[in-house]
């Protein structure tokens, strides 16, 4: 009799899934499936509003990374109006865009992925948790909690709120920065660094080295990648060309604008998530684990598969060491979480750079914008994967269409991937215990999901729930940590 | 080391008080408008900190659980579904707040619940939280506070301001 195991919610992540197993009459994995919440019903809502009021609207969809949405949609705004903001407007969107990643890498390695590395995946699950980390290490809980506080401190100043931003406008940045706070922010930013630099050491010291048989085989698939990279092919966030790879290491590279040439969403019956997929690769979509087809991944490990080399001198010699023991590109999912560590160094380099740049206190910061009828396409890096806004207004500057495709959608086809292939390696005639869905929720983990809304787990009173049906659906056995 | 305060304000003080829900989502922004209505129209007591952390709440809270310094008491104003009149402000349980709060993949469920209990269970805070009885959440984005949920503002707002008055 066919057995499905369901885990409800998956802790550790932005939001909720739920993963359902289906086992075989043998007890082996026949099929999984991971749900995810979808916001529903912004793009409806946006139409006929101004879209001048979209960079403030949007940072409620997400209370995660609602910078990154801030800035796409600030750009895409700038797109619609037909304006380049001025270097100083720029600069300092990439200042706080630098500054948000910083404390957004900080919190999942730390506090959703961390404990996994930090703890074992095979710690109890009361113990393998942020409190877990508090208690067995308290120095680090410590200057985490500094960390994040200097980079939502930073935000402040810079921009008046860290949680809701409202500064970055149609045009440029609504608020110059004083020399005064500049002189302040230096040496925060200067201690975000160091910081930066002691989690890499510290992971590649004391984490990586003991799960490197983990990283190698754990939710391991074979799939493309997407990113953004600069002129001179560095991994850029803010800013660039779409680089768009196959697994075998070649790529296409377009315009943010012409990303429905190369990109389609598939539609699946029992989700309401679509499916992005590489339309341009000519080979439609399967998830099928053997014969993947059209399938990317975006996110951390994706950008920095898909770079040449990074724009910063600590961050380069980090992602020279990746790419001499991973190769390019580096399938192993585990791998976004040394990534993630890359890019914190690199965002973390970036902010100390930008304070020090001499343009950062011009206060010519924004230019004027007339209303017009256009479609602007805004892209910018989120810390979870490729952000697109895709706007279209009348003549008056009301909004007449709207496109978004976040992060965690691109990697939708990708999860599900990881999450069979562990399930698959992991769960043989029918046995299987915490220590195994936890490997299998540490696969999701790894890609960082940000499903938009709120509830973790911690304790393990219902974080995992496993209810098992018989072929028919009957519930015969529930199992909870 | 910079001259910036080690630890933020809402570690510091002994009294945190989070607005938290999606301004997006008619009453489920409920707890963002009490938070705004009590920074802009209320005394304060100094050893209180009031944020509206909309949809972010859980990196306050995951910050709070890693500090040495934490408050003693945290209070939640939020919508959720307690089984009251439409427009009812009431203290609930943090106990009582059923399963499906968790498990039901809904954006509308009270934030961090199961980090608070960490909080309450491991670290000793007190969590107090302030419910509106939402009259109107919706199902796609429609933002708005319905007019009973306006009514509701100031009523949220005298019984947490209440709850302070016994801090020295």
């Amino acid at each position: 009799m066919g057995k499905t195991l369901t885990i409800a919610p998956v802790s550790r992540i932005e939001g909720h899934a739920k993963v359902t197993i289906q086992l075989d009459d043998s007890g082996n994995v026949e099929d999984t499936f991971v749900n995810v919440v979808e916001l529903r019903g912004f793009e409806k809502f946006c139409i006929g509003r101004p879209v001048e009021e979209l960079p403030r609207i949007v940072t409620s969809i997400c209370g995660v990374c609602p910078w990154s949405h801030h800035l796409a949609s600030a750009k895409a705004n700038d797109a619609v109006f037909g304006v380049e903001p001025p270097v100083t407007g720029r600069k300092l969107r990439e200042l706080c865009n630098a500054i948000a990643f910083t404390e957004e890498h900080i919190l999942h390695f730390f506090f959703l992925a961390g404990p996994d590395f930090v703890m074992g995946p095979g710690a109890d699950y009361a113990t393998r948790n942020v409190i877990g980390i508090a208690q067995a290490n308290p120095e680090i809980g410590k200057k985490v909690v500094r960390n994040r506080h200097l980079g939502a401190q930073m935000l402040n100043m810079i921009s008046g709120k860290s949680i809701h931003p409202v500064t970055a406008v149609p045009g440029g940045f609504s608020k110059p920065l004083t020399e005064a706070e500049r002189e302040k922010l230096v040496p925060m930013a200067e201690e975000v660094l160091e910081f930066a630099k002691f989690s890499i050491a510290f992971a590649k010291e004391n984490l990586f080295p003991k799960y490197l048989d983990v990283i190698k085989s754990l939710g391991v698939i074979e799939t493309g990648f997407l990113g953004t990279v600069s002129d001179d092919g560095a991994l850029a966030l803010y800013d660039g060309t779409l680089r768009l790879m196959k697994a075998d290491g070649s790529y296409e590279e377009f315009a943010y604008d012409q990303y429905t040439d190369f990109i389609s969403e598939k539609v699946l019956p029992w989700t309401y998530l679509k499916f992005p997929y590489a339309k341009n690769w000519g080979e439609g979509f399967s998830m099928d684990l053997s014969a993947p087809k059209g399938i990317y991944r975006t996110n951390t490990l994706a950008r920095i598969n898909v770079a040449d080399k990074m724009a910063t001198p600590l961050a380069q010699i980090e992602f020279e060491e990746f790419r001499s023991k991973f190769g390019r590109p580096a399938q192993q999912t585990l791998l976004y979480n040394w990534a993630r560590l890359i890019e914190l160094l690199y965002n973390a380099e970036l902010a100390v750079k930008f304070l020090n740049d001499p343009d950062i206190t011009n206060p010519e910061t924004q230019v004027p914008v007339t209303p017009r009828a256009a479609r602007g396409v805004g892209c910018i890096e989120a810390p979870r994967g490729t952000l697109i806004h895709d706007y279209e207004t009348d003549e008056n500057g009301m909004i007449t269409d709207v496109n978004l495709i976040v992060g965690t959608t691109h990697n939708n086809a990708p999860i599900n991937m990881s999450v069979k292939q562990a399930a698959t390696s992991l769960i043989k005639d029918g046995n299987y215990n915490e220590e195994i869905l936890n490997m299998v929720e540490m696969s999701i983990r790894a890609y960082d999901p940000c499903l938009s809304c709120a509830t973790h787990k911690l304790d393990g009173t219902l974080a995992v729930k496993i209810d098992m049906l018989d072929a028919k659906g009957n519930l015969i056995d529930t199992l909870k940590n | 080391m910079t001259n910036i305060d080690y630890y933020p304000d809402y570690c510091r003080k002994s009294n945190l008080v989070l607005g938290c829900g999606n301004v997006l989502f008619g009453d489920d922004g409920f707890g963002p408008a009490v938070i705004e209505h009590i920074l802009e129209k209320r005394k304060v007591c100094q050893d209180a900190c009031f944020l509206n952390t909309g949809t972010s709440s859980r990196k306050i809270l995951f910050n709070i659980t890693l500090s040495e310094k934490k408050p003693q008491r945290i209070i939640i104003v939020d919508a959720m579904e307690c089984g009251k009149k439409p427009g009812a402000v009431v203290e609930v349980s943090l106990d009582s707040i059923p399963e499906n709060k968790i498990d039901d993949f809904s954006i509308h469920q009270v934030p961090t619940s199961n980090l608070l209990r960490e909080l309450r269970d491991f670290c000793g805070l007190e969590v107090i939280i302030v419910a509106l009885q939402p009259p109107n959440i919706p199902s796609e984005v429609d933002p708005g506070l319905s007019q009973a949920a306006q009514c509701s503002v100031i009523k949220a707002a005298d019984h947490i301001l209440a709850i302070l008055q016994d801090v020295k």
